[in-house]
C-alpha cells in the first residue's frame, strides 16, 4: 500500500515536471527564467552544458512561482514567533539567482550594491554561458557600474502588517567620483544653465534599528561627500535632509526598492526650491490607490513575512495643471541592447495599476526605455531635463506646476547627442536624479557622460554598447533580436495593456 | 549529477526505472524459457539486462557531471580487472603479491595524481623548488571508488572473494550510481554474490524507497539550511567575531555536514535497496557518542572500518608499536578528506585524542552526562580545523570561540539566524538523537496489536511522511543550484 500510494503520487508529480509546459517568467522575481542551453556554446567545456541542463531544468519548473511560495511558507512557518517587538530584524543572505545568465541581467540586492572601490564596474558578472568574447560585450550594457558585495543582503525589520525589507549599502564617502565628475562637466558644459544634482539615498538609511546598525554602511556621510565635491556651479538638492524631515510618513515603500511617490514628491519639492520655481502643496493633486501591492523586495529576499505584509501603493496627480506627454519607446533585446526606437507618440503620464499588481512603481512614466516630453500649461519659459535611473520616475510628475516643460531621459536607454538634445530643446534645468547606488558607482555616470558625445541613433547606440564584440555579437544580432515589449503605441494605449505588457518588461530593477 | 537535483529526481530516477522494470521482465522471460527447455537447469546471468541498464545508467550519472573523467574511471577499472585475473590462484606468492602492489600501486598513484599532486606540488614550492602549479580539478568521487578498487584487489588478495572474469561486472561494482560519489564505501565481498544474484521484492522496495525519502529531506530540508546559516556566520569577515557566532555557526556546520552525509547514505542505501543490493550502514548517531573512539565506530563507519581492515591489523593493530598504527591510520585518514594541511591536522587531532583517551578517560568510570558533554566540545573544535582550510581564517575562529574577543552578547545576525530557523535547530537536534527509529518502532508495536487495520496504519503514515517530505524538498529545490553534497568533494 505504502508503495502504490507514493508511487501514483510520484508518478503524477513526474508528469507534471516534465510533460507540463515549463515556466519561462518568474512574476515573483521578476525575470525572465533560464532558456535551455545551447550546446555549441559548450563544446569545449561539457560539464558546464550538463549542469546548465539541470539548473535549466529546476529554474523553469512548471508553477514554479507557486512552489517558490510553498517554499518561502516552510522557511517562514520555521521562525520561532515568540518575539513580539515591533524591532524584529532578520537577514537574509543575498540569493544568487539561480542562472549565471540571470544573475547578471537581474540586479539583485548584492548585486545593486557598490563595492568600496572606485573602479567598480561588475567584471564578475560575466555569464558563464557565453564565449568570453561575447560577455564582454555584456559588461558594458549591464554593468550600470555596479558590483557585487558578496555575503551581505536584505533587511528585514518589524513584524506582521509592519514588515519592511531593507537593502544594505556597502559604499563609503570615498565613491561617487564619477557622479560628481558628470555634474562637474554638465555645468561646465552648459554655462548659463542650471544643474542640480539629486542622489535619492535608500530607506535603509531611515529605517534600520540601531541594533542592526552594522550591517549597512551609513548613506549620509557619502552623499555629503559628494555635495563638497562638486563645483560651486553645481546646485546640490539635498533630498536626505528633506527626507529626513518626513522619515515618520510614509515616504518609502515597505515592499518594494523604491522610495513611494509620496518621498518622490518631496524630492521634488527641493528642486523646486533650489530652482526657484513654484511648487503647489498636495491639496493641488488627487491621490490614488493600489491597495495589496507587494514589491520587489518579496523576490529579493524570498521572505514569506514581505508578502504576507501588502501595502498601498499611494500616487498624486495633478490636478490643476494641464500636461500633455509625448513619449517615445526603445525596443531592447535580451541582452539590453536598443533594437529599434519608435515614432515619438502621445499617451498618459501616469498609468493605473490594478489593486495588487506588483509593478504598480512604473505607475510613473510606464517603463525605463523611453524618454519622454511632457508640455504643460505653467507658464514661464523654464524647461527641465532629469536625468535619473527608476527611483527618478516618481519625481517629474510633481514638477508640472513648476516647469513649462519636463523631460525624462533614462541614463540607460537614450540614441541621441544627449548636448544637442538640451540646446534643441531649449532646456534651461539639467537634474540627475541617482539612487545612492548609481551615484556610487562610477559606471552609471560614465554612461550619462557618453551621451553627451554620441552621434545618434539607434545603430550608433548599439554599435557603442557593444564596441568590444563587433566581430562577435554583430553577426547574430538579428537573430538573437527578441522583443522584449511590444510596440509602445499599444503598450501604452490604455492601462491595462500596460499592465500586460510590463509583466514582459525587463527586471525593474535600481539602475 | 547529485540526488537532491530535480533533474535527478524527476528524469533520471523515473527513466531508469521504467527500464529496470522493463529489464526484469526480460530476464524473468529468459528464465522461464530456459527452464522450458531443460527444467534443471538455470541461468548463469540472471541479472544480465538489469545489470547492463543498471551500468549504463551508472556511467550516465557519473558523466553528467564528469564527462572527461569518467575515462579515468574507466581505465581505473580495466586495471584493477587486469590485476585480479592476474593474481587468481597465485593469491600468496610472489607473484600474486606483485600484482598487488602492482594495482595498488596503479590505484594510489591514479589518486596522487588527481587529488594531491597540487598539494605535493606546493609543498616543494615551499622549499623554494619553482614547479608549476599542475592545476587539475579534483574528479568527483575518486576517493571513494579508488578506496574501492584497493578493497577488490586486497580481498581477492586474501582469498576473501574470487576475482571478478567480467569486467562490466567489476564496472558494475566500481560505478553502481547509488554509492559512486560519497558512499558507502561498499566491500566488494559485501555485494559480490548480489552483482549476479539478487532479489528485490516490494518490501524491499517500499524500505528502499522510504530510506530514500527520508534521506532527501535530511539534505534538502535540514542541511542546506543549515549550509546556509554556517556560511553566513563563517563565510565572511571573521574580523573581531562574537564568540556567539563562531558556536553557533560551528554548530550549523556539524548539523549540515552530519545531515548531508548521512542523507547521502541514506538515499545511497535506499536506492541500493530497491534494486536488490545491501549496502553497510555508514552512520549510527555519531553525535550521541561517549568519547572519540566511540565517535568513529558511529560516524562514517565504512571509512573506519577500510582503515582498520587494510591499514590498522595489517601494521600490528594492537599488538604491534600501537601508537604509531593509529597515528599512521588518522593521518591517512586526514589525508583522506583532501589534500590540505588542515584536513591532515584534523586527522591527527582524532589521533591524539583516541590515543590518550585509551590510557585515561576509558579507564575512568566518568558519568555519562561528562562523556557527552567531553565528546561533543571536541567535535566542534574538530569541525573547526575541518572547516577552515586558511590558517589565518581558522586562528580567527578558534580566537572568537575561546572568548578573547570582547564580549559582544548576542549579535543581532546570530539572534536573527537561530530566531528565524527555531523550529528547523529544534527537529534537526532531535534527530541527532535515535528518536525517529524509537518512535517509528514503537508506532509498528503498537499498530501491530491492532489486527487488521495496525499494518496499513503503519504503511499510510510511512506515506503520508513520505510525500510531506517530498512536497518540501522539490519546493525548496526549485531555483536552487548550490546544493552539492559536501562530501562528493573528497
Amino acid at each position: 500500500m505504502y508503495l502504490v500510494i507514493v508511487g501514483i503520487f510520484f508518478l503524477l508529480m513526474t508528469a507534471v515536471f516534465v510533460f507540463l509546459p515549463r515556466s519561462t517568467y518568474s512574476v515573483l522575481e521578476k525575470r525572465d527564467l533560464a532558456e535551455f542551453p545551447d550546446y555549441r556554446k559548450y563544446t569545449d567545456r561539457p560539464g558546464e552544458y550538463t549542469a546548465a541542463v539541470s539548473s535549466w531544468f529546476s529554474d523553469t519548473e512548471p508553477y514554479r512561482d507557486e512552489l517558490m511560495t510553498l517554499s518561502m511558507n516552510i522557511r517562514g512557518a520555521m521562525k520561532g514567533d515568540f518575539i513580539t517587538e515591533e524591532d524584529a530584524v532578520s537577514f537574509r543572505p543575498a540569493d544568487t539567482a539561480p542562472t549565471p545568465k540571470t544573475e547578471k541581467s537581474d540586479a539583485s540586492p548584492a548585486e545593486m550594491q557598490s563595492s568600496d572601490e572606485e573602479s567598480d564596474v561588475t567584471a564578475d558578472g560575466e555569464s558563464e554561458e557565453e564565449s568570453p568574447a561575447e560577455s564582454e560585450s555584456d559588461d558594458e550594457d549591464l554593468d550600470d557600474g555596479v558590483a557585487k558585495l558578496g555575503s551581505s543582503g536584505t533587511i528585514i525589520v518589524g513584524k506582521g502588517d509592519k514588515t519592511r525589507a531593507l537593502m544594505a549599502f556597502g559604499g563609503t564617502p570615498k565613491g561617487g567620483g564619477g557622479y560628481v565628475d558628470l555634474l562637474n562637466t554638465l555645468a561646465d558644459e552648459f554655462p548659463g544653465k542650471n544643474v542640480y544634482a539629486m542622489v535619492a539615498p535608500l530607506a535603509t538609511e531611515y529605517y534600520l534599528p540601531a541594533k542592526a546598525a552594522k550591517a549597512s554602511n551609513p548613506q549620509k556621510p557619502f552623499i555629503y561627500s559628494v555635495r563638497d565635491r562638486l563645483s560651486p556651479k553645481v546646485k546640490f538638492v539635498d533630498i536626505y535632509d528633506e527626507l529626513s524631515k518626513h522619515k515618520k510618513e510614509d515616504i518609502y515603500l515597505r515592499t518594494d526598492h523604491h522610495w513611494s511617490g509620496l518621498g518622490g514628491y518631496y524630492a521634488a519639492k527641493r528642486l523646486a526650491q533650489a530652482a526657484g520655481v513654484p511648487f503647489k502643496g498636495l491639496d493641488a493633486y488627487d491621490k490614488h490607490t493600489v491597495k495589496g501591492f507587494v514589491g520587489s523586495m518579496y523576490g529579493y529576499t524570498k521572505d514569506i513575512s514581505v508578502k504576507k505584509a501588502p501595502e498601498d501603493f499611494v500616487y498624486y496627480t495633478p490636478n490643476q495643471v494641464t500636461y500633455d506627454a509625448e513619449f517615445v519607446a526603445y525596443t531592447l533585446n535580451k541582452k539590453f541592447q536598443i533594437t529599434r526606437e519608435s515614432k515619438p507618440y502621445k499617451s498618459s503620464f501616469f498609468k493605473h495599476f490594478k489593486d495588487g499588481n506588483g509593478n504598480a512603481y512604473l505607475t510613473f512614466i510606464g517603463s525605463d526605455q523611453v524618454y519622454v516630453k511632457v508640455k504643460t500649461s505653467t507658464p514661464g519659459n523654464r524647461k527641465l531635463l532629469i536625468i535619473k535611473d527608476s527611483y527618478g520616475n516618481a519625481v517629474p510628475g510633481n514638477l508640472f506646476y513648476s516647469f513649462n516643460e519636463v523631460h525624462v531621459v533614462d541614463f540607460r536607454y537614450f540614441t541621441h547627442n544627449l548636448k544637442k538634445y538640451i540646446n534643441d530643446n531649449g532646456i534651461t534645468d539639467i537634474a540627475v536624479c541617482f539612487n545612492v547606488f548609481n551615484a556610487y558607482s562610477s559606471g552609471s555616470a560614465s554612461k550619462v557622460k557618453k551621451m553627451l558625445t554620441q552621434t545618434g541613433g539607434v545603430q550608433a547606440s548599439a554599435a557603442s554598447q557593444s564596441k568590444s564584440d563587433a566581430g562577435t555579437t554583430g553577426k547574430k544580432k538579428p537573430a538573437e533580436t527578441n522583443t522584449v515589449t511590444t510596440a509602445p503605441e499599444e503598450a501604452a494605449s490604455t492601462p491595462e495593456k500596460a499592465e500586460e505588457t510590463t509583466r514582459q518588461l525587463k527586471p525593474d530593477s535600481i539602475k | 549529477m547529485v540526488f537532491s537535483d530535480l533533474f535527478f529526481i524527476f528524469c533520471f530516477i523515473p527513466v531508469f526505472g521504467l527500464l529496470y522494470l522493463l529489464c526484469g521482465r526480460i530476464d524473468r522471460l529468459r528464465q522461464y524459457f530456459k527452464e522450458k527447455r531443460n527444467p534443471d537447469s538455470s541461468l548463469k546471468r540472471p541479472m544480465l539486462f538489469r545489470n547492463i541498464v543498471l551500468t549504463i545508467f551508472s556511467i550516465l550519472f557519473y558523466a553528467w557531471g564528469e564527462p572527461v573523467y569518467v575515462f579515468l574511471m574507466l581505465a581505473v577499472v580495466l586495471v584493477n580487472y587486469f590485476c585480479g585475473i592476474l593474481m587468481y590462484r597465485k593469491e600468496k606468492t610472489a607473484i600474486g603479491k606483485f600484482w598487488l602492489i602492482f594495482g595498488v600501486a596503479a590505484d594510489l598513484a591514479a589518486l596522487a595524481s588527481f587529488k594531491y599532486l597540487g598539494f605535493f606540488t606546493g609543498i616543494v614550492r615551499n622549499f623554494g623548488i619553482d614547479l608549476p602549479d599542475p592545476q587539475i580539478a579534483l574528479p568527483i568521487g575518486i576517493s571513494f571508488y579508488i578506496f574501492q578498487s584497493i578493497s577488490y584487489l586486497i580481498d581477492v588478495y586474501r582469498t576473501e572473494s574470487k576475482p571478478q572474469r567480467n569486467y562490466f561486472d567489476l564496472l558494475l561494482y566500481i560505478s553502481m550510481f547509488p554509492q559512486l560519489i560519497a558512499g558507502p564505501i561498499v566491500r566488494y565481498g559485501t555485494v559480490a554474490k548480489e552483482i549476479t544474484h539478487r532479489s528485490a521484492n516490494a518490501d524491499d522496495v517500499a524500505n528502499g524507497v522510504y530510506r530514500f525519502i527520508i534521506g532527501l529531506g535530511k539534505k534538502v530540508v535540514i542541511a542546506n539550511i543549515m549550509g546556509e546559516i554556517a556560511t553566513s556566520l563563517l563565510g565572511g569577515s571573521l574580523d573581531n567575531m562574537s564568540a556567539a557566532a563562531a558556536w553557533v555557526g560551528i554548530l550549523a556546520f556539524s548539523i549540515q555536514i552530519y545531515f548531508d552525509f548521512s542523507g547521502y547514505s541514506d538515499m545511497a542505501i535506499g536506492i541500493g535497496r530497491c534494486v536488490g543490493f545491501h549496502f553497510p550502514e555508514n552512520f549510527n548517531h555519531p553525535y550521541t557518542c561517549t568519547s572519540m573512539t566511540d565517535f568513529w565506530r558511529r560516524w562514517h563507519i565504512s571509512l573506519g572500518s577500510f582503515f582498520r581492515d587494510y591499514v590498522y591489523i595489517p601494521m600490528g593493530g594492537n599488538r604491534r608499536h600501537q601508537a604509531l598504527n593509529i597515528m599512521t591510520v588518522w593521518f591517512l585518514t586526514g589525508m583522506w578528506h583532501g589534500a590540505s594541511w588542515n584536513f591532515i591536522i584534523w586527522g591527527v587531532y582524532f589521533g591524539l585524542i583516541i590515543m590518550i583517551e585509551k590510557y585515561t578517560l576509558l579507564k575512568w568510570k566518568v558519568p555519562k552526562i561528562g562523556l557527552y558533554v567531553y565528546s561533543i566540545f571536541l567535535i566542534l573544535v574538530g569541525w573547526g580545523l575541518f572547516y577552515f582550510d586558511d590558517f589565518g581564517r581558522m586562528s580567527q575562529f578558534f580566537t572568537a570561540m575561546f572568548g578573547f574577543n570582547e564580549p559582544q552578547g548576542l549579535p543581532m545576525h546570530v539572534e536573527s539566524v537561530l530566531i528565524d530557523n527555531l523550529w528547523l535547530w529544534v527537529a534537526a537536534l532531535i534527530l541527532c538523537l535515535p528518536v525517529r527509529g524509537k518512535i517509528e518502532r514503537l508506532g509498528t508495536y503498537t499498530a501491530s496489536k491492532i489486527p487488521g487495520v495496525g499494518n496499513y496504519a503503519v504503511q499510510f503514515c510511512h506515506a503520508f511522511v513520505s510525500i510531506v517530505i517530498l512536497i518540501c524538498c522539490v519546493a525548496l529545490l526549485v531555483g536552487a543550484t548550490n546544493n552539492a553534497f559536501i562530501y562528493t568533494r573528497f
